[in-house]
């Protein structure tokens, strides 16, 4: 019935994405947690963007349902306690459906793949030879680093969850690749902690394996012009372990609220329930659903692997099987509760209790041999982290090195081109030199010397003056307002590159970095603008010695100090003229810290000396609707663009905002323009029809959401396509 | 009062969903089951019979059992054939047996596209049965063909159960994860008029005569009431029991046309302390109901209590996982058989 539907297709969810949202068991972490899970990863991802709740490609009906907000919808009503199992029953089936975590993971990162549905080996070798190139071309598009592109591969088997792995042998094909590298790149970092494993798996079967192996060689050939890259054995391994531990608990998070909601049941029949004690296991983990039946986890593995061996069979899949095992730790090893214990600790204390004292000898064996399992993986793990250390290997620390080199470089089909460098637009009609700048410009510009109207201008400035850091500087902050995160970054990188006390680019880049939620390079932008800062140098002096940081601290602690820094030199500063700098930096830092309220006052601290600085406004605004409130947000944007009409990103905020606001014309009118605006300010390439200009994915994915909220599908089509002429005619035209 | 032990009869690995009690054997009953809870897995179909035990204690045991590919939640006895029961089954088919026979159905129809939730065998046209799914569907069928005769968008989410009005011929009662209880003529088929924001082509939905906005949240069963026409029953996620008197509505075609909204709650059955999960009226008394409730337990009420006494008369406790499903014996007054997904079905005398 409904269990095999989520093995075996994607369209199990319930035909009303409604349905599925409104049951009680997850109306209380479910709606926010599956559905906002991308938008609220994404908040300090896109901390001066604002965002929009539903994630782009989230059904529409749901991002109706939401937009309803606080309705009085039936089903949300329901006491917390009650509970009805038949709705487990259909949120079993519907768990895979509205779980938008994996939806959402694929939409950040088009090189990842849904998971394959089906698992026969044969039926693998198949798919992965047909999907290979596709691939290849994808990962070319994206500025994406040899390192990635070769893990996909990986990464797409690991993809696959403990649930969906109905067919034996699913692993074998992961398992081949590693012993490939194995021998092409001995001294890799991480190959060894996979070694023992991989050893074991290689043994599994002869014929699966030699199979595989010419079907991954084929591969490989075809993708000839990349060289094999290494693979980063460790990174594709949490990644995945990850990845799967997530996807097996769509089903023992569902048993883990159902047990929530029973938890003040006082009824001792439901401490001795035998289904509680099934959903006991689903959520802990130790069941999974194979085929028609539910499965002890290591009895599952290794039957998947082949019926030989099982110490074997489940010693290949360890890195996979990781994030199960480890789940369980905390069940295994929790202490004894004692009787003033919460009730819950107390269930699963008294049911792993039960487990233990009815088990056969059978389960006994498996439960003993998991444990010591366990206990040899974490010590091979510790002694791997010693040998991690610098007296491990010199050969090692070369190869690191190559591979850093070999990271920063990017393989395409004409060659190999660095990847941190700054790509100029080609054919840029403003390089030729100041003449292309005409009279006609000079006559109604009027503008200052080095303010460009475009990125092309800018790009030209640079390249013709490109050890000029105040044009790389604007160029990067050109690109930010246009909505081009990374190219900002880099051109930002290489303004500091070129002078690394260059404190605006410090503060500009830190900016970059929170839009990219990229948390840590935030704070040590910052950190570095504090430091470089000789206006600053004496206070923070002061203020470091007054406040050491331990050597060890946490990101989180490294960061509240940095705020803790930057506050008291406002604080000693405040009888005297505002710097607004300092405010920003600080602002930021609130910013990442997601202390929006803060954050805002900052903002308009700055604006108070800088009151012409339309940056501060779209910021002020971006603040505002970060934080829940996009109707106050609207005027910042519009002083920003009245202050600079052809600010991309405040044009593209305003949307979002009017989005959020469910002014769905508007906003499709707001981001087109963005859009134009951005298409307008880029090279069409004469010789290849199909490149349209450089527009950024964020602005139609938001135009696509826009449009089926309008119930415009043709528009939305359109946005698929990225159609813009197209879509600008049909829009006009409604 | 010291009562007899109920009849016991257990079906290891079976957790059951529900039972029928034979219209025309006092002594047969239908059990429908599923392996893991209904989760995933097989179904079972169980043929029980009620005979003297040992010591004059009644006796309940296994005449026959049918393996299904998928869980089973509902079942229901023909009412024209003595041998034959249709099932309602997970994957969405539906499937009539005949006892003589054995191993496999002789009937099967697949037309709903989510798990079939119930079934119910008309007693006024006794060639007609009905099912609901989670498909939002009601669908009525008779056995003789291969296609269903007409099918109901009766919700927009899952029907837990549609019953045949025992007093009416063609109408018939709904209710739904959408928290209504709707009341459908079938020969007045019409679609409600789309709204300003319904949209009738891709979700078209029939015209109730009448919706009873029954509960907040989610109502899993409800029942007619043998003697008193349009009194019905309904139990759900709200953990009360609430006895709506639905005289008001308007049957025939143009009631479809204005489509009715109310009802009259008469009382409430307080008491479960989870959600109920089956509510069933006696045949012999009009003021007799039971009812089978997450709460492990299966209870029966009164409607009129006496002055100052209460609804409750009786609580059955025994069960060990949650009671699922209950029915009241057609031939013996105060024979109630509850069962439950610690794969026990007990027989027992109020």
């Amino acid at each position: 019935m409904s269990l095999p539907l989520l093995v075996n297709g994607a369209e199990c969810g319930p035909s009303n994405p409604l349905q599925g949202l409104s049951k009680r068991f997850d109306q209380d972490r479910g709606i926010q947690q599956d559905q906002f899970g991308a938008g609220r990863a994404g908040s300090s991802k896109e901390t001066f963007r604002s965002q929009y709740a539903p994630a782009p490609g989230v059904d529409q009906d749901a991002a109706r349902f939401f937009s309803a907000g606080p309705s009085p919808a039936p089903a949300l009503s329901a006491a917390p306690s009650s509970f009805d199992l038949s709705a487990l029953h259909r949120n079993l089936p519907g768990a895979q459906f509205h779980s938008a975590p994996p939806t959402a993971a694929h939409m950040q990162s088009p090189m990842q793949s849904p998971p394959l549905q089906s698992v026969g080996p044969a039926a693998w070798a198949a798919d992965f030879l047909q999907q290979q190139p596709g691939q290849q071309s994808a990962s070319h598009l994206l500025a994406g680093k040899g390192v990635e592109r070769q893990a996909t591969p990986l990464s797409r088997e690991h993809n696959m969850s403990p649930l969906t792995q109905s067919a034996p042998g699913a692993f074998v094909p992961a398992m081949t690749w590693s012993p490939m590298h194995n021998t092409q790149f001995a001294p890799m970092t991480g190959v060894q902690q996979q070694g023992i494993p991989q050893m074991q798996a290689s043994q599994i079967d002869a014929a699966k394996w030699d199979q595989e192996f010419r079907s991954q060689e084929l591969s490989l050939n075809s993708a000839a012009s990349v060289p094999s890259a290494p693979v980063n054995a460790e990174a594709t391994e949490t990644a995945s372990r990850a990845r799967a531990a997530h996807e097996a608990d769509e089903l023992a998070r569902t048993a883990g609220l159902l047990l929530d909601t029973v938890q003040g049941e006082t009824n001792p029949k439901f401490k001795n329930s035998a289904f509680m004690g099934l959903m006991r296991q689903l959520r802990d983990g130790e069941l999974i659903v194979e085929g028609n039946d539910f499965v002890e986890r290591e009895l599952a593995s290794g039957a998947q692997t082949t019926g030989d061996a099982k110490g074997k069979g489940r010693a290949a899949d360890a890195p996979t099987m990781g994030g199960g095992l480890r789940m369980q730790l905390p069940t295994l090893q929790r202490p004894v509760a004692g009787p003033s214990e919460a009730d819950t600790q107390h269930y699963a204390e008294s049911s792993e209790d039960a487990v233990k004292a009815d088990e056969d000898p059978n389960d006994a064996y498996f439960r003993q041999e998991n444990e010591d399992y366990i206990a040899m993986q974490s010590a091979m793990q510790d002694s791997h982290q010693m040998l991690a250390s610098p007296r491990w290997n010199p050969q090692t620390s070369e190869w690191d090195n190559l591979q850093d080199s070999w990271d920063a470089f990017e393989a395409t089909s004409t060659g190999i081109r660095p990847l941190t460098a700054y790509q100029f637009q080609s054919n840029n009609p403003y390089l030729h030199g100041e003449t292309s700048r005409t009279r006609h410009h000079a006559a109604h510009g009027g503008i200052p010397e080095t303010l460009y109207e475009s990125v092309l201008e800018l790009e030209a400035a640079v390249q013709r003056d490109p050890t000029n850091v105040a044009r790389w500087y604007e160029l990067g902050v050109k690109q930010q307002e246009n909505e081009r995160e990374q190219k900002a970054v880099q051109a930002l990188r290489r303004a500091l590159e070129l002078d690394p006390t260059h404190l605006p680019s410090w503060l500009a880049l830190a900016v970059s970095h929170t839009n990219e939620g990229d948390r840590a390079s935030a704070y040590n932008a910052i950190r570095e603008w504090v430091t470089r800062n000789d206006r600053y140098a004496a206070a923070v002096a002061q203020f470091r010695e007054a406040h050491p940081e331990p050597v060890n601290a946490t990101q989180g602690e490294k960061l509240t100090n940095l705020m803790h820094c930057l506050m008291s030199i406002v604080r000693e500063n405040a009888g005297g003229e505002i710097d607004a700098d300092i405010q920003i930096a600080l602002a930021v830092l609130l910013n990442t810290n997601e202390e929006y309220a803060k954050a805002r006052d900052c903002f308009t601290t700055a604006l108070a000396v800088r009151p012409d600085d339309w940056l501060l406004y779209n910021r002020v605004g971006a603040t505002l609707a970060n934080s829940g409130r996009p109707d106050e947000a609207l005027q910042y944007y519009y002083t920003a663009l009245e202050l600079n009409p052809a600010y991309i990103r405040a044009r593209f905020n305003l949307g979002i905002s009017c989005i959020n606001l469910r002014r769905y014309d508007e906003a499709a009118q707001h981001i087109l323009d963005a859009l134009v605006l951005q298409d307008g300010d880029s090279v069409h390439d004469p010789e290849a029809n199909d490149k349209r200009g450089v527009t950024s994915s964020a602005l139609w994915d938001s135009l696509k959401t826009c449009c089926l909220h309008m119930q415009r599908l043709d528009l939305a089509t359109l946005c698929d396509r990225r159609d813009l002429e197209a879509f600008r005619l049909n829009f006009s035209m409604q | 009062m010291n009562r007899p032990p109920p009849a016991v009869l257990q079906t290891p690995g079976f957790p059951h969903y529900n039972l029928a009690w034979s219209p025309f054997h006092s002594n047969r009953l239908a059990l429908a089951s599923s392996a893991n809870y209904g989760l995933v897995g097989n179904g079972r179909l169980h043929i029980v019979s009620l005979g003297p035990g040992p010591g004059g204690v009644p006796a309940l045991s296994i005449d026959k059992f049918y393996e299904t590919q998928d869980g089973l939640y509902d079942v229901a006895w023909s009412e024209v054939h003595e041998n034959q029961l249709v099932s309602a089954s997970g994957d969405g088919s539906l499937k009539l047996w005949d006892v003589m026979i054995n191993d496999l159905p002789i009937r099967s129809w697949h037309e709903h596209t989510r798990e079939v939730f119930s079934v119910d065998w008309s007693n006024i046209h006794k060639d007609q049965f009905i099912s609901s799914s989670w498909d939002g569907t009601v669908k009525l069928w008779t056995p003789d063909r291969p296609r269903s005769i007409t099918t109901i968008q009766a919700h927009p989410s899952c029907v837990y159960q549609a019953l045949f009005s025992p007093h009416q011929p063609d109408v018939i009662a709904t209710c739904s994860t959408d928290g209504t209880l709707k009341i459908f003529d079938l020969r007045a088929p019409a679609y409600t008029p789309s709204g300003p924001t319904g949209n009738n082509f891709t979700a078209p939905l029939t015209a109730a005569a009448l919706t009873v906005p029954a509960s907040g949240t989610e109502v899993l069963s409800l029942d007619w009431n043998k003697y008193r026409p349009f009194v019905l029953a309904s139990a759900g996620v709200d953990k009360a029991i609430k006895i709506w008197d639905c005289r008001m509505v308007q049957l025939g075609p143009e009631a479809a046309q204005n489509p009715a909204v109310g009802g009259v709650c008469e009382s409430q059955l307080l008491g479960h302390e989870l959600a109920v999960r089956k509510v069933q009226w006696s045949p012999h008394r009009a003021d007799m109901l039971a009812s089978a409730s997450y709460d492990m337990t299966c209870r029966v009420w009164t409607t009129t209590p006496p002055p100052g006494g209460k609804h409750l008369m009786y609580i059955h406790d025994p069960h060990t996982e949650f009671v699922i499903g209950c029915g009241w014996s057609l031939y013996e007054e105060g024979v109630l058989a509850s069962c439950s997904w610690d794969c026990r079905l007990n027989v027992f005398r109020v």
